[in-house]
């Protein structure tokens, strides 16, 4: 409970008193720092902690996404009949003469929802994706949730632009002067607009109505520095939480030897799946808050996306939890510092990867977390889990020659 | 039933350029066990160095406009590109894989995938293929249909593409099944250390491996060039896909079996074509991955393939 | 001596449902190679039993299809009557059956106090939300697998390296800590394979004692594969031998020392 009332102050902090030091630019960026630590954590749950390698985040970030952004701008209209923010002055993105007075109101009760329904959503999603791919060994995971991320894109480049309100002005129409939504429809006879009123409009004939290629921009701006806090707060305590619990260590043997890990009791798949449903949801809150400060765009949520969470996963240290926050302030951050190696930034990634691979196999921090370097001075001991040259279970250490000889396979 | 047909013909073509992108997947995960993410874009290598090299011999023959250019442009273009491609693929293994062996398998992924952004970001250069599409001139000459059944046009290309194909095919089936080579790659395949002790040079072997898989990937970049034509940049969306099915055929056939891999190809191409023919032809990646899930849930090793049985 | 006592007392096989351990008829091949065919085991409960045979006789694969790693084509497996055939080696473990690895499997990036309590975690009582919400059971429940975790550790002479990364620990500190971390499990059968693999004479007396003293503290039935004899006759009541992947002796040690086809097999292979 007190990481939480602490996360809470610095959330209040955060908007109240850093965001207004910041120009548009800038706090944007942070809120992109802040969003996509919770994706590099989230993912650090699955390729860190369990060992799996899913490579579709971004997958779920779109699921996320597009269901909190969904319901927020529809329901929205449907209360509001517009979709303005109807938030507080904790979800204002500028403090200025006709900011809120109150804290919180029902907008962001609203936000609050359809961030969480997109979390949940993407975890139930990352229970299908998971279960059949999971109960294999090896890199079937990886394959999955790269064509899983990529159907995701293509369903939702499927869908429809997204039906806008207006108040009709059509005097022979039955609905003239009352607040409708417009579309086109492909029907026998061609193209046909229709109207339907907001408020006999049913979900099932808007869940489609996403944006399509276009993406889905007018989502209501309710992502702020104090949901953002908030929600990195929350991220990394339950990771922290997880990861120094007899879960976390379960989650841990998987990737250490999961035939020992399963002949100790562990149920592998369970875990793996659980881990994986885990980092979904959090990828899902964070596509909740992506979409309430930044479009949608089918075109942005694909392999590369994905690819960078990988690569702050992967440079942070497979399973090191402020590992993976800093790579993800660094991989955020770094190409607007280095605008002029704009063309070279993948180059630079691909290349730090590979080299990382070769001569620091289990990333800058490997399991360990950035205290451990103080705690226990490097090169005295291994510290930490993790410290050790590789990231899943490496070769097995030398035997003595009776022991090599002997047995049978 | 024309479309019957059409689906069907497509089927085939198709099919025979993922087999040869598919059994350099196979043939990798059935050396080394772990997914060559850089493969597919040895075939965006192989696809885009034909185009930039038949045009630039077109050029310089100075052809009159409309006429194909002599049979051998095509021939020495899908020779140069493999050879190519297998230098590349040689180097992408000696100096990215090899220093990882005995490595965690994660760790070869995670090279695999670095390989793959290096490769593509690297293409994307303007000094190299640059974020312009290509085109490739017409090699063969294409207008007038070989044979036609009902509606269907039976093109020359096709015939090309399905030949080009099957010919390779029966050289890597002579190499790998009655070879010497191929009894080494095999037996390394089987058991590294065993195959080593057997007086097997292992690292020749799987530096083949990837040589003969990469020149395969050109083969099939190449003759994606003539189909397709318009080839977009190296970093593009549909250049991963269309590794990521050649992976997924591999995976369905079962992985690291080399007739698997054609047999998936043929099954994943039929599966894009008929789909988008009978359902809705912008789902047709949807119904590829619907596959591939369904194969890992029924018959994880893969149609042809036995389920590995891990040595504890 | 008490081990006589016991040899006599084994020297009647258990019936089914009294015995610890019962296993009828199993079989597993690979491919068209029979790994092990019919494979019959009885294990009368507080007995230490030796499963020996020359190399490849197939002696891992046995400990395998018993702890689930391989699911048996045929036969029965039951523990303390339970029938097991076919679980998931997770649920075998947790119906009471430990093991270790002949290539030592530890989770070598761990601790060693961590592996231990990785061990304890099938039988733990705080839910994924208490160690979210770090409620008090969440606390109580770590602090009862660390106390009991130490306590193994000091048992087996390893509380020194509680902290140190288990990768980190000579061999035989490596093969003592597999042992503890099985213990780790509240198992009523345990498997070891090959616990003497790569340790000097002393080593391997000590060793001995170990075994007996665990058994005693824990209440343990022992099943062992061993390639060494010195330790398998002087610790085992009973030895099942294997070769080709078939049962060709079974009986006391001595018996098996003087059973012609137990020589021929060991010296014709």
């Amino acid at each position: 409970m007190v990481p939480l009332l602490v996360g809470l102050a610095l959330a209040v902090i955060a908007q109240l008193f850093l965001a207004p030091q910041l120009n548009a630019y800038d706090a944007g960026l942070v809120l992109n720092v802040g969003i996509n630590i919770i994706l590099a954590v989230s993912l650090t749950i699955v390729n860190g902690f369990t060992g799996q390698f899913s490579i579709g985040h971004a997958g779920f970030l779109a699921v996320g996404g597009y269901v909190a952004g969904a319901i927020t701008y529809y329901t929205s209209i449907a209360i509001w009949g517009n979709a303005e923010t109807h938030g507080g002055l904790l979800s204002s993105q500028s403090l200025n003469a006709d900011t809120p007075v109150w804290y919180l109101a029902r907008g962001d009760v609203l936000f609050a929802v359809a961030v969480l329904s997109g979390g949940i959503v993407a975890a139930g999603v990352g229970y299908l994706v998971g279960l059949p791919s999971l109960r294999l060994r090896g890199d079937y995971l990886a394959i999955v949730t790269l064509g899983f991320g990529e159907i995701v894109r293509v369903l939702i480049q499927q869908t429809s632009p997204t039906a806008k309100p207006q108040i009709l002005r059509l005097a022979d129409h039955p609905l003239d002067g009352q607040l409708v939504y417009r579309w086109t429809e492909r029907t026998p006879e061609g193209l046909k607009t229709i109207y339907t009123a907001v408020d006999d409009t049913s979900p099932l004939r808007l869940v489609t109505r996403l944006g399509g290629s276009l993406g889905f921009a007018d989502t209501p701006d309710y992502t702020s520095f104090f949901w953002v806090t908030l929600a990195v707060v929350i991220t990394l305590v339950v990771a922290f939480r997880v990861k120094y619990s007899t879960f976390g260590r379960a989650f841990l043997s998987i990737r250490e030897d999961e035939i020992a890990s399963e002949a100790m009791g562990v149920d592998t798949t369970k875990y793996k799946v659980r881990a994986f449903v885990l980092a979904a949801f959090f990828a899902g809150v964070a596509g909740g808050l992506y979409a309430h400060f930044k479009s949608m765009n089918p075109n942005e949520i694909g392999f590369a996306r994905s690819f960078d969470f990988v690569i702050m996963v992967v440079l942070g240290g497979l399973g090191s939890i402020s590992g993976a926050t800093i790579a993800a302030i660094i991989v955020t951050l770094l190409p607007e510092w280095l605008r002029f190696l704009e063309d070279y930034r993948m180059i630079i990634w691909s290349l730090a990867l590979i080299l990382m691979m070769i001569f620091r196999p289990s990333g800058l921090l490997g399991v360990r977390e950035v205290w451990d370097l103080w705690l226990k001075p490097a090169g005295k001991k291994p510290a930490g889990p993790g410290s050790g040259g590789a990231v899943g279970r490496s070769d097995p250490p030398a035997q003595s020659p009776a022991a090599a000889s002997g047995g049978t396979p | 039933m024309d479309q019957l047909l059409q689906a069907l013909k497509d089927s085939i073509t198709v099919g025979s350029l993922y087999a040869l992108i598919a059994l350099g997947y196979t043939m990798v995960y059935g050396i080394l066990k772990f997914i060559n993410f850089a493969h597919s874009d040895i075939v965006v290598i192989g696809a885009l160095f034909s185009a930039v090299a038949a045009g630039a011999i077109v050029r310089l023959l100075n052809l009159p406009a409309g006429e194909a250019p002599p049979w051998w442009v095509g021939l020495l273009v899908l020779v140069s590109a493999m050879a190519l491609c297998a230098g590349v693929a040689f180097l992408v293994e000696r100096l990215a894989y090899r220093p990882l062996r005995g490595a965690p398998r994660l760790n070869c992924l995670i090279t695999a995938i670095g390989v793959s952004l290096f490769l593509q970001n690297t293409g994307n250069q303007q000094v190299l293929f640059g974020t312009d599409p290509h085109r490739i001139p017409d090699l063969i000459a294409n207008a007038d249909p070989l044979f036609m059944i009902g509606q269907v046009k039976f093109r020359p290309l096709d015939g090309v593409i399905v030949g080009t194909a099957v010919g390779l095919m029966f050289v890597l089936n002579w190499l790998v099944f009655h070879s010497s080579a191929g009894r080494a790659m095999r037996a390394v395949s089987h058991d590294h250390r065993v195959a080593s002790l057997m007086g097997i040079n292992v690292n020749r072997i799987i530096s083949m491996t990837f040589v003969i898989g990469a020149a395969l990937a050109a083969a099939g970049g190449f003759l994606y060039a003539l189909r397709y034509t318009t080839l977009t940049q190296p970093a593009d969306t549909p250049w991963a896909l269309l590794g990521l099915k050649a992976f997924v055929a591999a995976v369905v056939g079962g992985i690291g079996n080399i007739r698997g891999a054609v047999l998936g190809a043929l099954i994943i191409a039929s599966v894009e074509n008929f789909g988008a023919a009978y359902l809705d032809s912008g789902l047709t990646d949807v119904y590829v991955f619907a596959i591939l899930i369904l194969v890992l849930l029924v018959r994880p090793g893969g149609l042809l393939g036995s389920a590995a049985i891990e040595k504890v | 001596m008490s081990i006589a006592a016991a040899r006599s007392e084994s020297n009647t096989q258990p019936l089914a449902a009294d015995a610890a351990l019962h296993v009828r008829g199993v079989a597993k091949s690979f491919g068209g190679l029979k790994a092990v065919q019919d494979f019959r085991l009885s294990l009368a409960p507080g007995t230490i039993c030796g499963l020996i045979g020359p190399n490849g006789a197939g002696k891992t694969t046995a400990f395998n299809l018993l702890t689930g790693v391989y699911k048996p084509d045929a036969g029965e497996i039951r523990l303390a009557g339970r029938d097991i055939t076919g679980l998931r080696p997770h649920k075998i473990t947790r119906a009471g059956m430990a093991r270790t690895f002949q290539n030592i499997r530890l989770f070598h990036n761990l601790s060693a106090l961590d592996n231990l309590k990785l061990a304890c975690h099938l039988r733990t009582r705080q839910t994924a939300l208490d160690a979210v919400l770090r409620l008090p059971r969440h606390a109580a429940d770590e602090q009862e697998m660390t106390d009991r975790c130490l306590r193994l550790l000091d048992l087996l002479s390893l509380s020194h390296r509680a902290h140190d990364q288990s990768r980190s620990l000579p061999y035989g500190e490596q093969r003592r800590l597999e042992i503890a971390r099985a213990l780790a499990t509240q198992p009523k059968v345990l498997l070891l394979d090959e616990p003497a693999a790569g340790m000097n004479p002393q080593e391997k007396v000590a060793l001995r004692e170990m075994i007996m003293n665990l058994r005693r503290t824990f209440d343990l039935t022992v099943l062992l594969i061993e390639h060494d004899m010195g330790v398998v006759m002087n610790l085992c009541e009973r030895i099942t031998v294997l070769n080709f992947g078939q049962i060709i002796a079974e009986g006391p040690p001595a018996e098996i020392q003087r059973d012609a086809k137990v020589i021929e097999a060991y010296l014709g292979g």
